[in-house]
């Protein structure tokens, strides 16, 4: 996989929210379950 | 796969801050997003508030064309009505054949009504979606008494 098509994940929902009032971006919440 | 596609990431990593969480350890914010199958895709402003809803698995395509119809959408909350309408044209200019097409059209008349209280903009777009995706339930909606 190249990486410049990989997605910057993170992994905190609080960050999350900080950076997205910070940066005045939406949030993309994606919620998964492994197996 | 979805997100090793070059598009997508590039659409996430630009306009969002992706965050990507286990649901199974995540309850208590399961909960809050009242999250109970995967995928489950939450477009979220600074509020916590659900901009946009996104359940089950989509091709990169269509997953780049919800992207552009929940950014249209978190415009449209903003009043920032034109980078919304530029937002839903992309989506039926780049993926016509999306599900998400007629209601990229059915919200860019929206989008185009609210920035100039012109009822024209409204009736025209809305015929249009109805001449080109005639079927859809987007379709439907437009049809007001």
């Amino acid at each position: 996989m190249d990486s410049n098509n990989r997605v910057q994940w993170l992994r905190s929902y609080e960050t999350g929210l900080e950076k997205s009032k910070a940066q005045k971006k939406p949030m993309l919440l994606d919620f998964f379950k492994d197996g | 796969m979805t997100y090793p596609d070059a598009t997508v990431a590039e659409l996430l990593n630009t306009h969002f801050v992706p965050v990507q969480l286990d649901l199974t350890k995540e309850p208590k914010l399961a909960d809050q997003y009242q999250a109970i199958w995967t995928p489950n895709i939450n477009i979220v402003d600074i509020r916590e508030r659900v901009i946009y809803h996104s359940e089950g698995w989509l091709s990169p395509a269509e997953y780049a064309a919800m992207l552009h119809i929940g950014l249209g959408h978190y415009a449209l909350k903003h009043k920032r009505f034109d980078n919304a309408i530029a937002h839903f044209k992309t989506v039926y200019d780049h993926y016509p054949q999306s599900e998400f097409s007629p209601e990229a059209l059915y919200y860019q008349a929206v989008g185009k009504y609210l920035a100039t209280h012109e009822a024209d903009q409204l009736i025209q777009g809305w015929s249009d979606l109805r001449q080109n995706y005639s079927s859809s339930p987007w379709a439907m909606r437009t049809r007001v008494a």
